[in-house]
């Protein structure tokens, strides 16, 4: 268990090297200059040799990206080229708007998801099985963008030309002005991050529990007289969970490294907006910062679910 | 193999009926003919084929081009596109051109786009499968944690990252879809030749002499004929959701040039569809349809190749649901 902790932090940091070489590199063989860039098209080329020194950009590319690195691990990832703010600084008023999306998302979706799974293992044929299946197949075709602006015409701006705000446009309410608003401008957000993603855990949880439910203890537990529900969901889903949490965990990390479209499509101001804003504007240390900040997520989530598979499952803690 | 064979009457006991003998092939056939879900995505998908084909011919027939743009006839004197009428069947966007025009051009680049990013993807995850579960050892532990790592990047970031620095392009495009799409066939063909390799019969190629080359040729690849042909198919799907992506964060195909993305991110372009809902309802109705299309069909032909497997996937709409229940009926 320790040994499996031990492997995948080994693994991670691995990841996040390999990551940072990959990001490093490509804005190296870049074509098209930062100093030019902040200095525009009127600077001198002694400005130009001034900023690329002032910047580090003269020294050769490793002595930069060991810079970079060292920098990194002492808690500063760089300032923007453009606003010459902090990049964890950046990012860190970003994340909270993110989290809000992708932690309410995973409830809604784990909420939908799980359910549907289950009706649908329990009695597979049936029409609540085909009803629950017609759901999961439309849900993993649906684009999210296409999602997304589906419902904030139906439900943003069919009311608002009826004279009645349902839902907001979008943007994004920070807790400070109250849950109810907060939640309010997130439940459309919630929505569209979570219908396609419980369409995936619907069909992983009915393919799980499908298999499980044809186990002999599955028998045993019935023939001791437990009831149905307890048999389904305290023997059958707990193994099920296995799968589920190593899905969640790659799933939810993937987005609070910025849940791209949703936050386009809603316009709120997340660090998946932020990255956004960076690639249109060529701002290479928040691109660089965003893009290690999603690496790391990935891997601390890995981690996680390691732990947790131990706490789920016996035969790996003992192991 | 797919030779029918009839069985003679002999004798005085002759039996009344004939036996016939399918080959596997013409029972594949059999079966996915028999699932009318299948059936109409297929149709589908060949009706979005001959659109796509068709594409300069719409252009003709409507008179209108691609990126050509009708400020005076396709917008309103306040500038704002013109919905579904005689001259535009299915309206005009924010510059006054056709939509059906640049939905025909739109499939075009989606299905090159999911077609050929499939196929190459594919190509590579079975390469690299292979050879990490036939040969096992070194290059099984490089090749696997070469997956995971792929799989641990933050694809939609570093796709991101790498088209801000080379700027977008259809080649672009298509090279990162492949790049964050072979790991997942990859894995389910590593798996597969692993417990494949055990068997007798690779084992009796082995003794008769066959190198490793021949044995992955011959033996091992035929027998994962089934997951290569669904997984592929299950690819398209998400490629064409990918490029839509791209496009739609103006990532990807560059305008002038139409895609589907693209048409609807100049829809959300501020908030535009809201007085022009056909710049939504068409290009993501046609996304919608296609990506569902092609799922249905990748689950029908798992079911159609596969049918000893439990099925795992849809059971819609399809006449072996019934068989399905008395399978249940039988078990319990």
């Amino acid at each position: 268990m320790i040994r499996l902790v031990i492997t995948r932090l080994v693994f991670g940091a691995v990841v996040l090297i390999a990551l940072s070489i990959f990001v490093f590199g490509l804005f190296f063989i870049a074509p098209g200059d930062p100093a030019r860039a902040l200095g525009g098209d009127e600077a001198s080329a002694q400005l130009l040799a001034q900023i690329r020194h002032s910047l580090g950009l003269d020294d050769p590319i490793y002595v930069q990206y060991l810079r970079f690195i060292d920098n990194a691990l002492h808690g500063n990832l760089g300032f923007s080229y453009h606003s010459q703010e902090s990049v964890l600084t950046l990012i860190a008023e970003r994340i909270p708007a993110t989290a809000s999306l992708v932690l309410g998302g995973v409830v809604v979706w784990l909420l939908i998801g799980i359910p549907v799974g289950v009706a649908s293992a329990r009695s597979p044929g049936s029409a609540r099985d085909r009803l629950g299946q017609g759901f999961t197949l439309v849900g993993l075709s649906f684009p999210s963008f296409v999602l997304g602006m589906l419902m904030l015409f139906v439900l943003y701006f069919l009311p608002r030309q009826a004279n009645f705000t349902l839902f907001p446009a979008g943007g994004y309410a920070p807790l400070s002005e109250g849950v109810g608003q907060w939640a309010w401008h997130l439940v459309l957000p919630w929505f569209t991050l979570a219908l396609v993603n419980a369409a995936i855990y619907a069909r992983l949880t009915r393919g799980q529990l499908l298999d499980v439910l044809g186990e002999d203890y599955i028998r045993t537990a019935r023939a001791k007289g437990i009831s149905e529900r307890r048999v389904v969901y305290k023997h059958g889903l707990r193994s099920t969970l296995t799968a589920i949490i190593t899905q969640l965990g790659s799933d939810v990390a993937m987005l609070l490294g910025g849940a791209i479209i949703t936050e386009q499509v809603f316009n709120l101001q997340g660090v998946g907006a932020l990255a956004i804003t960076a690639v249109t504007a060529q701002d290479r240390p928040v691109i660089i910062g965003v893009v290690l900040l999603g690496g790391t997520f990935v891997v601390v989530a890995n981690v996680i679910v390691d732990i947790l598979y131990g706490l789920l499952d016996p035969r790996i803690r003992l192991a | 193999m797919s030779d029918a064979l009839i069985v003679e009457p002999t004798g005085a006991e002759a039996p009344t009926r004939r036996v016939k003998q399918r080959g596997s092939g013409e029972l594949t056939i059999r079966r996915l003919l028999r699932d009318r879900a299948a059936l109409g995505a297929f149709g589908f998908i060949l009706l979005l084929i001959i659109f796509a084909l068709c594409a300069p011919l719409v252009a003709a027939a409507t008179g209108h081009g691609m990126a050509q743009q009708f400020r005076d006839t396709g917008l309103t004197s306040a500038g704002i596109p013109k919905g579904p009428g005689h001259t535009f069947l299915l309206g005009t966007d924010s510059l006054g051109r056709d939509v059906l025009v640049r939905l025909a051009y739109g499939a075009r680049v989606s299905l090159l786009v999911g077609v050929v990013a499939s196929l190459v993807a594919a190509a590579i995850g079975v390469t690299i499968g292979t050879i990490a579960g036939y040969f096992g050892g070194w290059a099984d532990l490089l090749l696997s944690r070469l997956i995971d790592l792929v799989m641990s990047v933050p694809f939609l970031l570093c796709a991101l990252a790498l088209v801000s620095v080379r700027g977008p392009s259809l080649t672009l495009s298509i090279c990162v879809i492949i790049f964050f799409s072979w790991t997942h066939i990859g894995r389910v063909v590593r798996s597969q030749v692993l417990s494949l390799r055990q068997r007798e019969f690779v084992e009796a190629a082995r003794s008769l002499g066959s190198g490793p080359v021949s044995i992955i040729v011959r033996d091992v690849l035929p027998n994962l004929t089934v997951p290569i042909v669904v997984y592929t198919t299950m690819m398209i799907p998400s490629s064409i959701v990918f490029e839509a992506t791209l496009s739609f964060l103006g990532l990807g195909i560059v305008p002038p040039a139409a895609s589907w993305g693209g048409m609807l991110s100049e829809a959300l372009n501020g908030s535009l569809y809201m007085v022009a809902w056909w710049m939504v309802v068409f290009p993501g109705g046609i996304l919608l349809l296609t990506t569902l299309a092609f799922n249905i069909l990748g689950d029908g032909l798992r079911d159609a190749l596969d049918p000893k497997a439990r099925r795992v996937g849809f059971v819609w709409l399809t006449r072996r649901r019934r068989a399905s229940r008395s399978e249940k009926k039988a078990a319990a």
